[in-house]
């Protein structure tokens, strides 16, 4: 297999690193732990798209709510379906982002930055810096985040250690 | 939705390849060369080409303007083209109702159908205004990066094509595949992802 069709046949890590997310989210009250960062605020809001199947048998479930309300998401979850699409906030100090995020590819949408910049609004050279250096700090919470999951899930004390624990909290009922 | 203003959607790519020594140079040269150019008087379907970030008039890149620090900034400018299907039905129809009427025939050999298609495919696509887009790209050039502002599938690979044409740089999808073999190259010495099933979380799903 050449090294593209590699990366591309393993889109469904993408999915996989979104129900870890929304595990570790939820066994830490709403927080997830940066060793560089510390603690950050990460909610799955509003909005999760489930899908299992692939192909014409491809099944998918819209859930609306807000995080622990993600009661239907949870429940396709437990029927085998998986995390296409979420809606995510995520806070650092003061700071807020809200996003959706795509399992398949970790495209980013509907990105909301956080607000607040110059105090001289016309100041766009300035605007411009402070607006890419919210874009990178998204992408770099989301990639050390990836990356913590892609070395646990390439352990080989996965199948008793992490996806162990996702499948437990999984299958327990609400 | 763009780099500069609004809720922003965007899709993220490596870099792959050389930058000349003389980068700013070879950047200005390059992207000059292969600017936005009008198809507002002809028949063409489509052009693609780089403007100025968020201004789709800028051709000219004047003061080096795509130049920010570590980053490329510029868009990528779509003009497009499309005549209605119905319209076109309609038109090809009433064409060969008037040959056949002309030439007192009952119908028209297939080449001649196809001849008279292209002809008011041409016609219309002469008279109708071509439909411009412009998607925003931020290249960090030090970290080799690039974000494009576009999750159209359509827009992507234009500007992966151009873009390899334009600098002779490949851009890489910063896929869930690829993003794990940066990552975690020595876990994966031996077999990269192949192999790598997909884990499988519902009993449900488990037991059939």
């Amino acid at each position: 297999m050449t090294k593209l069709a590699e990366q591309e046949k393993a889109y469904f890590l993408g999915r996989e690193f979104l129900t870890w997310l929304w595990y570790q989210s939820e066994q830490r009250g709403g927080s997830v732990f940066i060793p560089e960062m510390g603690d950050l605020e990460l909610i799955f809001e509003r909005r999760a798209l489930m899908e299992s199947g692939e192909g014409e048998f491809t099944e998918t479930v819209l859930c609306r709510g807000l995080n622990s309300e993600l009661k239907e998401a949870r429940l396709a979850l437990r029927e085998g379906k998986k995390v296409k699409e979420v809606r995510i906030k995520l806070s650092q100090d003061i700071k807020e982002w809200s996003f959706t995020i795509k399992g398949d590819s970790l495209d980013f949408q509907s990105v909301n930055l956080p607000k607040g910049g110059p105090v001289d609004t016309d100041d766009e050279e300035a605007d411009f810096f402070l607006r890419v250096g919210y874009l990178t700090e998204l992408f770099q919470i989301i990639d050390h985040l990836y990356g913590d999951f892609i070395h646990q899930r390439l352990d080989p004390a996965w199948p008793e250690k992490g996806l162990a624990e996702i499948r437990q909290w999984v299958s327990k009922p609400e | 939705m763009g780099l500069l203003s609004g809720s922003a959607g965007f899709c993220r790519y490596q870099v792959l390849g050389e930058l000349p020594e003389v980068f700013w140079d070879f950047v200005d040269k390059k992207i000059k060369a292969y600017s936005f150019q009008d198809i507002d008087g002809t028949a063409d379907e489509m052009s693609a080409g780089w403007v100025g970030l968020g201004n789709m008039f800028d051709r000219e890149f004047s003061y080096a303007n795509y130049s920010r620090g570590a980053y490329v900034t510029f868009s990528l400018r779509l003009d497009t083209r499309t005549v209605p299907a119905a319209l076109f039905k309609r038109h090809v129809e009433a064409e060969i109702n008037e040959k056949l009427r002309q030439e007192e025939r009952k119908r028209l050999s297939k080449r001649e159908k196809e001849e008279i298609k292209e002809k008011i495919k041409l016609d219309l696509l002469s008279k109708t205004m071509p439909v411009p887009a412009v998607f925003d790209i931020l290249w960090n050039y030090q970290e080799a990066w690039l974000l494009l502002f576009c999750l159209r599938n359509q827009v992507r690979k234009i500007v992966e094509e151009l873009f390899r044409q334009t600098f002779d740089l490949t851009l890489q999808p910063m896929t869930p595949g690829q993003l794990a073999l940066n990552m975690a190259a020595a876990q994966l010495a031996d077999g990269g992802l192949d192999g790598l099933s997909q884990d499988v979380y519902s009993t449900a799903t488990r037991e059939e």
